[in-house]
């Protein structure tokens, strides 16, 4: 048995009137795409950030190469992030934030390979306010495969990008998952999961109902594809909790 | 050997941010504004006046009014507004503590050059009053300057302690609300209250626990306009000699500028962004 790359351990999060975690157990290993499923407010984004220690758990740890995440800046040494909403400041450009990311990873030498195919330097100089959407979410891409990490964390990582750029994102993924690192996702868009997960967590209502294969899930229930065998999932938690 | 190289990297990431974020406030629109804002009330209170002497006095309440405003509003919604760039910038190899300081010192370097720009340029204009009270207005900056850094890291503060942007705004706006009307308001109360017993020292402690009023105390025991001191200033006036007095007020305004700086570190380490 191959020793995970992260180790979740009875991951709890409450907030005032609800439990967004609730006693979440879980692993994730390298060299595969894990997507984390679930409808809205499952704790989906909630799980990510407690493993970058965004949002701090109020009991459990999660432990990152064998070492707590509690060690000083570690977890961001190991783990890259790919917000889903890009939050870029509006007087700044591509240079700008770039040159910061080199100076906070003194380390390590910025990759650019990504951004470059993003064409992220088209509009390198241009301040983030006078970009689109999808141009920003070129930029937060960018900048969460800037630098080696054994882990990507990725939020939705496709919303609001053009074919073209979700292509490359893909291939990305894919090439990152194939040199062993780890790469854990949330999407909503199931074609895309089916395309990349490797595994699959389903969360409903800070728990988790399925944990396994994408191939072992369609089997359970006899489907073709994820959305359907998801469909029958949710089905039967329903059942479970009516 | 290894620890200093940790150390000097630690710094250099630091200055790193904080020269990013320089670079965002000083082309934001409301530095520019807030300048301006300034260097008008300098030098409109001049030619109304047309004595320096008044003009400090002058310039001593819009300072207290609007600079506490500014400061305690602004540093809030600073705060919240930059948190999805703090989560962002906190995925790289970066401390929380380094993150904070580093936001705070990126919003009161510009606020404290408005300061200067704004109240410098226009005091320019005054002429010979300047080289007159050219005491007065440096020590109307350090006053000044003194409050903008304390209330900057008390609405940082507030930022760190609530989730919720208008929450946290609304407190910023009854805090001012409370140091700059009520709290004056209610030493008084006080005082008419006790008006038969010693309440000296009570009063005098009761000014150091407002940093709004150790601002205003600390220029208004050298301007020596007995009409603008409220009880407050009297108080401290008639106790302590001037130098003691000053000196007293600028170590507690710096006291109200480390602990809430402190206090919204120890918070922010402990946040959910």
């Amino acid at each position: 048995m191959a020793t995970p790359i992260i180790e979740v351990v009875n991951l709890v999060k409450k907030y005032r009137n609800s439990i967004a975690l609730d006693n979440i157990n879980t692993q994730f290993y390298s060299g595969c795409t894990t997507a984390i499923l679930g409808p809205n407010a499952s704790g989906k984004s909630t799980l990510l950030k407690c493993i970058l220690r965004l949002v701090l758990p109020d009991s459990g740890k999660v432990i990152i190469q064998g070492k707590d995440w509690h060690i000083n800046t570690y977890t961001q040494e190991c783990v890259a992030y790919m917000p889903q909403i890009p939050a870029l400041p509006d007087n700044q450009n591509w240079l700008s934030l770039l040159s910061l990311l080199c100076a906070l990873n003194p380390n390590h030498s910025a990759n650019l390979d990504l951004a470059n195919e993003l064409g992220v330097d088209k509009f390198a100089s241009k301040p983030f306010s006078t970009l689109s959407g999808g141009s920003k979410q070129k930029i937060v891409a960018s900048v969460a495969f800037l630098f080696p990490r054994p882990i990507y964390i990725l939020d939705e990582p496709t919303v609001g990008l053009d074919p073209v750029a979700t292509i490359i994102i893909k291939k990305k993924i894919k090439s990152m998952v194939a040199s062993g690192h780890s790469v854990l996702l949330t999407s909503h868009v199931l074609s895309e999961v089916d395309e990349l997960a490797d595994n699959l967590i389903y969360l409903l209502e800070g728990q988790i109902k399925y944990s396994g294969t994408s191939l072992e899930l369609k089997k359970r229930y006899q489907a073709n594809n994820i959305e359907l065998a998801l469909a029958h999932l949710l089905g039967e938690c329903q059942n479970i909790a009516g | 050997m290894v620890n200093q190289l940790f150390h000097k990297c630690q710094v250099s990431q630091t200055i790193a941010i904080l020269a990013f974020l320089l670079k965002e406030n000083f082309k934001a629109f409301w530095f520019y504004v807030y300048t301006f804002f300034l260097f008008l009330f300098s030098l409109g209170l001049f030619l109304i006046s047309g004595s320096a002497a008044q003009s400090i006095a002058g310039l001593l309440n819009v300072v207290i009014l609007v600079n506490s405003l500014v400061s305690l509003t602004m540093s809030t919604v600073y705060f919240f507004n930059l948190r999805p760039f703090m989560a962002l910038v906190l995925t790289q190899p970066i401390s929380r503590t380094q993150v904070y300081l580093s936001c705070y010192a990126s919003l009161v370097i510009p606020l404290t050059m408005s300061l200067i720009l704004g109240i410098a340029i226009g005091a320019m204009f005054w002429g010979k009053g300047l080289a007159e009270q050219l005491p007065m207005v440096l020590l109307l900056l350090l006053s000044s300057i003194l409050l903008t850094l304390g209330l900057s890291a008390i609405g940082f503060l507030f930022a760190s302690l609530v989730q919720d942007k208008t929450k946290g705004f609304a407190f910023a706006l009854l805090t001012w609300l409370y140091l700059t009307f009520i709290y004056d308001g209610l030493i008084l109360l006080l005082a008419i209250a006790l008006n038969d017993y010693p309440v000296e020292y009570l009063v005098l402690g009761l000014v150091l626990a407002n940093p709004v009023s150790c601002a205003r105390v600390l220029v208004l025991l050298s301007l020596n306009i007995a009409a603008l001191m409220g009880i407050t200033a009297y108080v401290f006036k008639s106790v302590l000699s001037l130098w003691l007095g000053q000196l007293i007020i600028e170590v507690v305004l710096l006291i109200w500028i480390i602990i809430p700086l402190i206090v919204g570190v120890w918070c922010f380490r402990n946040k959910d962004l």
